[in-house]
């Protein structure tokens, strides 16, 4: 029984390692670690340790990078659903958002949910400096929490603004023209710091429910793809 | 340990690309099944795992992929692992079922046996009249 070539497992282990970007050390090792475990148990199993029979192993785990890329959008999701950290979410749901349609959803309903609180928070910080400029405005057609220019003519609004019936952003709407009523004076304060927590916790419950309902799933596409096709030999699909 | 899926080919007859896709996605379904069943009262590591769905199962799957099925089915809590070091020298990671992992193999199992009766109810007199007519048509040449 001769050695197995060792530079093409270090190789393959150093791939893998290196692709699994973003994610904590220990998790990392951990799955290396595991490969390699099944790499030596299938040399164990095979007897011969020629090149082409340590190819073959290798090729059966897949392309390292791939491998890679799907645990390391694992690694992050599951990190995402342990966590209260809105960067940590955003993270974990901007790497599921290149897997498909249903991260990008998830990952912009998030987006908007801490734009939010970023929003009402900003105002808690800045309506003791610009008393005048900070508010919930009431102009033609638009409501808007957050900055006014200050100007009748082509004001400039920017924050959340709802425009009925179906435009709610965050940023501007556009000018606007015509009269800027504030309507909650120093209540503001109190609608900004339950609107910034709610939006901070509702955003978070939303987004870890979302991933573990469809962003864990054993049936999101995996890259690469089980060969269960009959007559395929090959691990792409 | 016997799994669900037959080792034969579902489609013994069907050979275009959409029969086989589905022949792909229905086994593709059946994974997580396949290797809760497999780990049902024991402890096993990664290619042990790997024989049952492909030798008792006619599972093929990528090896690697093994690994990330088995990392998600312990972030949902269905099964624990643990590195144990025994004869061969290296380390290796063991699997098995939790409790909450035993319960949800109950009910895909059962949910399972269920659909796939039903299904064969509705499929078996369809593929039995096939086979008479065949031979039949054989009879008469």
């Amino acid at each position: 029984m001769s050695t197995p070539p060792k530079v093409s497992i270090d190789q393959y282990l150093a791939a893998l390692s290196k692709a699994c970007k973003g994610v904590q050390t220990a998790a990392r090792d951990e799955f290396v670690q595991e490969i390699h475990s099944h790499i030596l148990d299938r040399l164990e199993v095979e007897g011969d340790h020629s090149e082409a029979v340590v190819s073959r192993i290798l090729s059966a785990l897949g392309d390292p990078k791939a491998l890679a890329k799907q645990f390391t959008t694992d690694a992050l999701l599951q990190r995402a659903t342990r966590t209260t950290s809105p960067w940590l979410i955003l993270r974990g749901l901007a790497r599921w958002s290149t897997a498909g349609i249903a991260g990008l959803l998830v990952f912009i309903a998030t987006l908007f949910g801490y734009g939010l609180a970023a929003v009402c928070f900003l105002c808690l910080i800045l309506k003791p400096f610009i008393p005048d400029h900070i508010g919930l405005w009431l102009s033609p057609n638009t409501l808007t929490l957050g900055y006014w220019d200050g100007h009748l003519v082509n004001s400039f609004l920017v924050g959340t603004s709802l425009r009925p019936p179906i435009f709610c952003v965050l940023g501007t709407l556009g000018p606007t023209n015509g009269l800027v009523h504030e309507l909650v004076g120093v209540w503001i304060y109190a609608i900004c710091a339950v609107g910034a927590g709610l939006s901070l916790v509702a955003t978070r419950l939303f987004a870890q429910w979302m991933i573990r309902q469809f962003g864990l799933k054993k049936d999101r596409p995996t890259n690469p793809s089980p060969r269960m096709m009959r007559g395929q030999s090959g691990y792409a699909d | 340990m016997q799994c669900m899926v037959s080792k034969a080919p579902i489609l013994t007859e069907a050979q275009g690309t959409n029969a086989d896709r589905w022949e792909a996605q229905l086994r593709k379904g059946t994974l997580e099944l396949a290797i809760l069943a497999g780990l049902h009262n024991q402890k096993l590591y990664g290619l042990q795992i790997l024989r049952i769905l492909e030798e008792d199962c006619g599972l093929e799957v990528l090896e690697g992929t093994l690994y990330l099925i088995l990392n998600r089915l312990r972030s949902n809590g269905l099964v624990e692992s643990e590195w144990i070091t025994a004869g061969s020298g290296h380390p290796r990671k063991y699997y098995w079922l939790t409790s909450k992992g035993e319960t949800h193999l109950q009910t895909m199992g059962l949910a399972w046996m269920q659909f796939s009766a039903r299904i064969t109810d509705l499929v078996a007199p369809i593929l039995r009249k096939e086979a008479q007519h065949v031979h039949s048509a054989k009879g008469k040449h």
